[in-house]
């Protein structure tokens, strides 16, 4: 379950050749990687708009970079912590802005427990709000392993820490919401 | 105990069931990563890539021309600063008159500025004879090779620079052919 997944051969040759400059191959990438990508930033910055400006820059960047890419990690990975790094970025310089939407992610929460939803569905509003207001590590530890899928060995690269302690942020992380959320 | 991968399990699990979701995928980021987001929908996802592409376009452009082997490159650009030198004496570096002299174009001319201003000063018909004369099988190949040790030396400089100052060199000639 932890594994790494292998990549796909015919992703392989679509990295091979975007790195000789082939933008057609390039766009295949961005096909086959462009939801998770628009999800982190999405579920990073809750703001259509932004995170669709983000979600292109990272491809663009990708494509800048592509060839530094080693291989190491899965391309899905690589392109998870460009698009991180964007977004932390993107928070750092619109503190204002994700405070706003911090006020409208807890009013929402507020607003589901008072129309009646059913309570799956408020609970995992208030677990939205609740990870949004998580240490940025143990956020980032969520997002990748809980929304994204990746494994613990992945999440390690993409944050440049350990396995273990990927795995002891998340721990920490679902204990801090376990508590906030009740 | 925390960390280990049974703990992690359990962790998650109970995460995942908090969200009311069912995990996205298989745990080896094979997922379409949008869980708890709302779908902008496909009209969006077919004209995503398009979009990318769109914004890519100046930079595949640009990465090719970079890509050019770099001896070509600056072959070409000698061949510029050559022509420049010719067509423009006025424009090319100087050390003597310092009305237009640039140290960094001065350092990478193919040859001494006096060369070129005595080649500036022949006719057609003498530029020519010149051509035969280092054409001709009679001319010594040592010979020919002294001409164009300037030109070599100058090759050499424009292959070493660093990509700075070799995009400080480009847009120095452009502006002096304009």
């Amino acid at each position: 379950m932890f594994a790494a997944s292998p990549m796909p051969s015919d992703e392989l040759s679509w990295i091979e050749r975007a790195k000789r400059g082939d933008a057609r191959a390039f766009e295949e990438l961005v096909r086959l990687h462009q939801k998770p990508v628009y999800g982190m930033a999405m579920r990073m910055l809750h703001d259509h708009g932004e995170a669709d400006e983000i979600a292109q820059r990272t491809f663009l960047r990708a494509w800048d970079g592509i060839g530094a890419f080693e291989g190491r990690s899965s391309m899905r990975t690589w392109l998870l912590t460009i698009c991180m790094n964007l977004c932390r970025n993107h928070v750092r310089d619109h503190a204002r802005f994700v405070r706003d939407q911090q006020a409208h992610l807890d009013a929402r929460g507020e607003d589901a427990i008072g129309s009646g939803r059913l309570e799956d569905e408020e609970r995992a509003e208030r677990m939205r709000a609740g990870v949004a207001r998580l240490p940025e590590r143990q956020r980032q530890v969520v997002e990748l392993r809980v929304f994204q899928s990746l494994p613990f060995k992945e999440i390690a690269e993409a944050l440049g820490i350990t396995e273990n302690s990927a795995k002891v942020s998340f721990h920490h992380a679902v204990r801090s919401l376990k508590e906030s959320v009740g | 105990m925390i960390g280990d991968d049974e703990q992690a399990r359990r962790d998650e699990a109970e995460l995942l069931a908090a969200f009311g979701a069912d995990g996205d995928g298989d745990g080896n980021g094979n997922g379409d990563g949008m869980a708890g987001v709302p779908d902008p929908g496909p009209e969006y996802w077919a004209a995503f890539p398009s979009r990318v592409r769109a914004r890519l376009a100046p930079r595949a452009r640009r990465n090719e021309w970079l890509s050019a082997p770099r001896l070509a490159l600056a072959a070409s650009l000698a061949l510029v600063v050559a022509v420049a030198a010719l067509v423009v004496p006025g424009d090319v570096p100087r050390d003597a008159d310092g009305e237009s002299y640039d140290p960094l174009l001065a350092a990478f001319a193919p040859a001494p500025i006096d060369e070129w201003e005595s080649l500036s000063g022949l006719t057609t018909a003498e530029l020519e004879a010149m051509e035969e004369r280092l054409l001709a099988p009679a001319t010594p190949r040592a010979r020919i090779d002294d001409l164009a040790a300037p030109l070599d030396d100058a090759l050499e400089g424009i292959e070493t620079l660093s990509d700075d100052r070799f995009d400080e060199l480009l847009k120095r000639l452009a502006a002096m052919k304009t």
